[in-house]
């Protein structure tokens, strides 16, 4: 099959639209999650999701609520349980992450025959995209962007420091919560596309490749979104190409920008 | 101009859980005034002032800051720079000192143009020196011009009340002497209020009008000139010496070698 015949079929076209506007929305989000330090949540939110679709499988249901209930309730609860107990946030996260894991996979166990599928959900798969999981997306990324550009300044506070912005008057838990929340939605969505196991470099690398080229807020920013969205349709055409699974060829993709501002990048000490 | 005070603060503690760290601390400041407050580490000096800037709210006592309970009011705020202790802030944000300096105008209820903002910032830079840095990233500057472009950041948005916790801090001493000269004249010329922060006295004992010594329970020194190693004593429970410098007679307390039992 050449690659003009796939593009012009209408699951191919929705998978390359998804992955532009998912890298749109990561892109944005990247900058707050390399600069409030949230990587590691990150890939936490994204794996504690086996959990959810360990549960949407044994049950029959589709995995994308489950999924993002537990994506949500873990973002909202590792923040909230590093805030009241004596337990450092990477460790909560730690240990969220591989409990979720385990239910996750010992749920899909249950579940005689179904271990194969699992992989659309760890790797991602371009067919999984479906037309509903489209306009979910496009909501969500233009609310993202939306709230970027509506409250730049208040962000850009918040995201360099967090008591300054709370000392000026800023709701900076309904910030910080609006930003864990974002990130479990992007994450829940992106989990079709580019598989749960490398979501989370989507968060981090845009960003940080980014700022090897400027040390303005808002050119990293734009960086951030461009880098994103050319990995995401490049690794996509990609795959598509070669057969290779959609996620890893965007982060193939990504890893290769993020080289290339390290090598030439103007501040890459 | 009413005489309400700018700081007003009534018996107040407070605790970490079991661990006591302010008991009944009153305290005054009237406008124009210049506060120092020392003390040792763990004495409670940044805790008073996070309960004075909103972020502490689980206190017993009295806090009135412009007439505001912090936490709740919101006029205040835009009447207070802040300069912070920068090790909590992350030194390789991508952002330039202009940029930075710019950011002391973000305050809810600051309404102003981009140009205004830009104007402001730029105001700011000018006032400490950084204008000529103005595009320089923050990664690039040295620990006092980064400082410097707190106190920008901190005087962006023309504040009547300049709170600094341990400003000197990461600062040469030449830097030192430059950034306490232009507080001790911007609050001459102005009329700002200061509130200054160190567990350094020799840093403030000379520009301040009042002293305090803040070792969970605050001690107040009229003439902070004669401030003396018995008083230092009383305020820290330890035994300490007042040395003064050759050069200008600011005194440097300087703790004795002691044990404790």
């Amino acid at each position: 099959m050449s690659i003009g015949y796939l593009l012009s079929q209408g699951f191919v076209q929705r998978a390359v639209l998804a992955a532009a506007l998912l890298g749109v929305g990561c892109g944005l989000l990247s900058f707050f999650v390399v600069q409030r330090r949230l990587a590691f949540m990150g890939h936490g939110i994204a794996h504690s999701m086996v959990a959810g679709v360990g549960i949407g499988v044994l049950l029959s249901w589709p995995v994308f609520w489950p999924a993002l209930a537990v994506a949500v309730l873990v973002a909202v609860g590792v923040g909230w349980i590093a805030k009241r107990d004596q337990v450092s946030e990477d460790s909560a996260i730690g240990i969220t992450l591989s409990a979720a894991l385990a239910v996750g996979l010992v749920l899909v166990s249950l579940k005689q025959g179904y271990v194969t599928n699992l992989e659309a959900y760890l790797f991602g798969s371009l067919v999984t995209v479906l037309p509903a999981d489209f306009f979910g997306l496009a909501i969500l990324v233009g609310v993202i962007a939306a709230a970027v550009l509506l409250w730049w300044r208040v962000l850009l506070l918040f995201a360099f420091d967090p008591e300054g912005a709370a000392v000026a008057g800023y709701p900076v838990e309904m910030i910080r919560y609006g930003l864990l929340l974002s990130l479990a939605l992007t994450v829940a969505v992106a989990m079709k596309i580019v598989g749960i196991l490398l979501v989370g470099a989507f968060l981090v690398i845009p960003a940080s490749a980014a700022g090897f080229w400027s040390t303005r807020p808002a050119r990293v920013v734009t960086l951030s979104v461009l880098f994103a969205l050319a990995a995401s349709l490049a690794g996509i055409l990609f795959s598509i190409a070669v057969n290779s699974p959609a996620g890893a060829s965007v982060v193939l993709m990504l890893m290769l920008l993020f080289l290339a501002g390290r090598i030439l990048g103007p501040y890459r000490k | 101009m009413s005489t309400m005070p700018v700081i007003e603060v009534e018996h107040l503690s407070f605790a970490y859980g079991e661990h006591r760290v302010l008991e009944d601390v009153s305290l005054s400041v009237q406008a124009g005034e210049f506060l120092g407050v020392i003390g040792p580490n763990g004495g409670g000096k940044t805790t008073l002032l996070r309960i004075l800037l909103g972020l502490e709210t689980h206190y017993a006592g009295r806090v009135r800051v412009f007439g505001e309970e912090p936490a709740r009011g919101v006029a205040w705020r835009r009447r207070v720079g802040v300069v912070p202790q920068h090790r909590d802030l992350p030194p390789r944000f991508p952002i330039c000192a202009r940029e930075l300096a710019e950011m002391g105008t973000f305050v809810r209820g600051l309404r102003l143009s981009r140009t205004e903002r830009r104007a402001r910032g730029e105001e700011a830079l000018a006032l400490v020196g950084a204008a000529v840095y103005a595009e320089r990233p923050l990664r690039q500057l040295s620990g006092g011009q980064r400082q410097r472009i707190f106190l920008a950041r901190a005087l962006a948005a023309r504040p009547d009340l300049l709170l600094l916790d341990e400003p000197t801090v990461g600062v040469d001493l030449e830097g030192q002497d430059l950034l306490l000269e232009w507080i001790a004249r911007w609050k001459r010329e102005r009329g700002m209020t200061v509130i200054l922060i160190s567990h350094d006295i020799g840093v403030i004992a000379p520009l301040v009008d009042k002293l305090a010594c803040l070792n969970i329970q605050l001690h107040f020194h009229d003439r902070p000139d004669r401030l003396t190693g018995e008083a230092i004593q009383r305020a820290y429970g330890c035994p300490a010496e007042v040395l003064f410098h050759s050069a200008h007679s600011v005194p440097h307390v300087v703790l004795k070698e002691h044990r404790h039992p």
